[in-house]
């Protein structure tokens, strides 16, 4: 019986260790497909519109809530409100610092997205625009390896993980 | 609330002085900043930096500069509130490429200053066709703000006035984002940042106003155009410099409008030594009706 009740504790511990570890990739993807579709949405927004930033981080906060882009954008707007920094690229830094784990990025997510408040916070808007545009191709090139890893890692790491939890298994049992 | 746009070195030095009677606030790189007092006064405050300089823009701007890069290329714009800022800096063909210094003009309205004026100026349920005349720095921007409100809002006796104001210099309502700043009232349609002549045929085309508000009349174009407003049915309720009714009679532009005696009143803005306003308002003979 104990036996039985160590390897299952065995199996689910590895089965839950590989699957928070594939969701964490999961999330990761989608945090930075939201942040994509955000750049994108930003560009369109300060080329059309002639959006005030304050307001439109705003906005964004409402829209998307609780996610690490709203909280984020939520913390930019109150900092610009507050005029708690000098310029808006160091507010948006510094709320991008505040919600550092939520957004579980690699090293150069993390850069594009601190570089947005220097894309968006600029004195010309064509400059702002084009900056934008490269932060948001730099991100897709970002997302595309990180799903072809993820794919990779889910191949290799099912059985591995599964192998290795039948293994210790038959060790400790 | 002026003040809470400074940069934060100043924060220290500010919260001893007053927020009140303050009408310009000077910022230059490497210099004192200056606060003037509208009796004359001025308290220096501890030099800025460029980067302070740059802080405040972005206070002024709501760290959204770029929206104003069209307006900080001619060298002012109207902030929140709005306060006309001044700037200052190396320019290039493309505008100011390095900031400087930035002249805070701090926007304050006289509410009522006008309204001994507005009696003599109504005519039935609407005004005549007036001109405000006075040297520059007397007030005829304010005056005419104020008259705008108070015909805007109407009274007891008489109702409100739809009022069209061209606004070409963003004085009048000081519109941030195309929005006016200055209290000018239910009625009022305003075409910020719009040239004269064109935003009066514009207005008078689209939204049927009875009274066009414009101010800084004095080229011939401008005068053709208020000619076009006098024979449509809407009436002008204008701003022109000039010291005193000698003068207006010798205006080039003037001539005609004079002579067709379609403006029926003149309203001459003087100011004594100790400051003090006083009007006089001529008919369309150019002949005196009241001076107070």
């Amino acid at each position: 019986m104990c036996k039985v009740i160590g390897m299952a504790v065995i199996l689910v511990g590895t089965g839950g260790f590989l699957y928070s570890y594939l969701s964490m990739r999961i999330r990761r993807i989608d945090n930075m497909k939201k942040l994509y579709g955000f750049l994108v949405h930003t560009g369109f927004e300060l080329q059309n519109n002639c959006v005030d930033m304050g307001n439109y981080l705003r906005d964004c906060a409402g829209r998307e809530e609780e996610s690490p882009l709203g909280r984020t954008c939520r913390d930019a707007a109150e900092f610009l409100e507050n005029f708690s920094f000098g310029n808006g690229a160091d507010a948006w830094q510094h709320a991008c610092v505040c919600n550092r784990k939520q957004w579980e990025l690699e090293p150069e997510g993390e850069r594009i997205l601190n570089r947005f408040g220097e894309a968006v916070f600029g004195r010309y808007c064509e400059e702002n625009l084009k900056k934008l545009d490269n932060l948001a191709g730099d991100l897709l090139r970002c997302i595309e390896e990180e799903t072809k890893q993820f794919r990779q890692k889910q191949k290799v790491l099912t059985p591995v993980t599964l192998l290795g939890g039948v293994l210790l298994c038959i060790l400790l049992v | 609330m002026i003040f809470h746009y400074l940069p934060k070195s100043l924060s220290g030095s500010i919260s001893t002085q007053s927020e009140n009677g303050v009408e310009e606030i000077r910022l230059r790189s490497g210099q004192p900043t200056e606060l003037i007092y509208s009796d004359n006064r001025i308290v220096r405050l501890p030099e800025v930096s460029g980067n302070e300089i740059m802080e405040t823009l972005n206070y002024l701007c709501g760290y959204s500069v770029y929206l104003l890069e069209k307006e900080i290329k001619h060298g002012f714009f109207t902030a929140r509130g709005g306060h006309r800022v001044g700037i200052c800096g190396r320019t290039t063909e493309h505008g100011i490429a390095d900031i400087s210094g930035l002249n805070i003009r701090v926007a304050h309205e006289k509410k009522d200053c006008a309204r001994d004026i507005l009696p003599y100026i109504r005519d039935g349920e609407c005004i005549h066709n007036t001109l405000i005349l006075a040297p520059p720095g007397v007030g005829k921007t304010t005056y005419l703000r104020d008259l705008i409100r108070l015909l805007s809002f109407g009274d007891d006796k008489h109702p409100g006035v739809k009022i069209s104001v061209v606004d070409e210099r963003s004085e009048i309502a000081a519109c941030y984002r195309g929005v006016p700043q200055n209290d000018l009232g239910p009625r009022v349609d305003v075409l910020d940042e719009c040239p004269k002549v064109k935003g009066m045929l514009m207005v008078l085309r689209s939204m049927s106003p009875q009274v066009i508000a414009v101010d800084e009349l004095g080229m011939e174009e401008d005068f053709c155009a208020v000619l076009q407003i006098l024979y449509s049915g809407s009436r002008i309720l204008g701003t022109l410099h000039c010291r005193d009714i000698q003068e207006l009679r010798q205006k080039p532009y003037l001539q005609e409008i004079l002579q067709g005696k379609k403006v029926t009143r003149y309203v001459l803005l003087l100011r004594d030594a100790e400051g003090e306003r006083h009007f006089q308002i001529y008919d369309e003979k150019l002949e005196p009706i009241c001076a107070k």
